[in-house]
């Protein structure tokens, strides 16, 4: 996968606010994890 | 639930993380209020976010299957999950929705991606810790 397909998306905080995904890896290497639910 | 295992288990390995100059960002796909509860019972102070539009997933190439969830050990942590008052509603996410891993660089280079295949098929720490190397 490219990285491209995420950076443009967006994830939101616990208020709502959203964050570019690209913004996560611009300064230091992000490890996502994408987790199944908040279970 | 297995999600939770995991975030205890990165968490545990965050200096590990740091260490390799990354950081890490969790991210559920739950509604935003959800987040706080999930943060009391993980411990986890880090980053948390959460994507309900599986926008993110999908872009991550992660699987949405209802049947990867339908083994035994998945059920029946399920169902204790469910009799401890943990009801799974569809505030919490997509139930369908499997998770994964990536790592990326600054500059977007991809340094490590696992597809989970279902519950408790969680990325291997040390194959995490080896891709900030």
């Amino acid at each position: 996968m490219q990285s491209s397909a995420l950076s443009e998306l967006t994830v939101q905080d616990e208020t709502g606010q959203p964050t570019r995904l690209g913004d996560l890896w611009s300064e230091q290497t992000a490890v996502l994890a994408f987790v199944r639910h908040f279970g | 639930m297995f999600c939770r295992e995991h975030v205890v288990q990165l968490h545990h390995r965050i200096d590990d993380i740091h260490a390799g100059g990354a950081e890490l960002f969790i991210i559920g796909n739950g509604t935003p209020n959800f987040i706080e509860g999930f943060r009391e019972k993980t411990k986890y102070e880090g980053s948390l976010y959460t994507d309900p539009s599986l926008a993110s997933f999908r872009a991550a190439q992660l699987k949405r299957s209802m049947s990867a969830n339908f083994n035994p050990l998945g059920l029946g942590r399920a169902v204790r999950a469910l009799s401890r008052g943990h009801v799974q509603g569809r505030t919490q996410g997509d139930a369908a929705q499997q998770g994964g891993l990536v790592v990326v660089a600054p500059g977007g280079e991809v340094k490590y991606h696992h597809v989970s295949s279902g519950p408790g098929d969680l990325a291997p720490m040390a194959e995490v810790l080896r891709a900030l190397q």
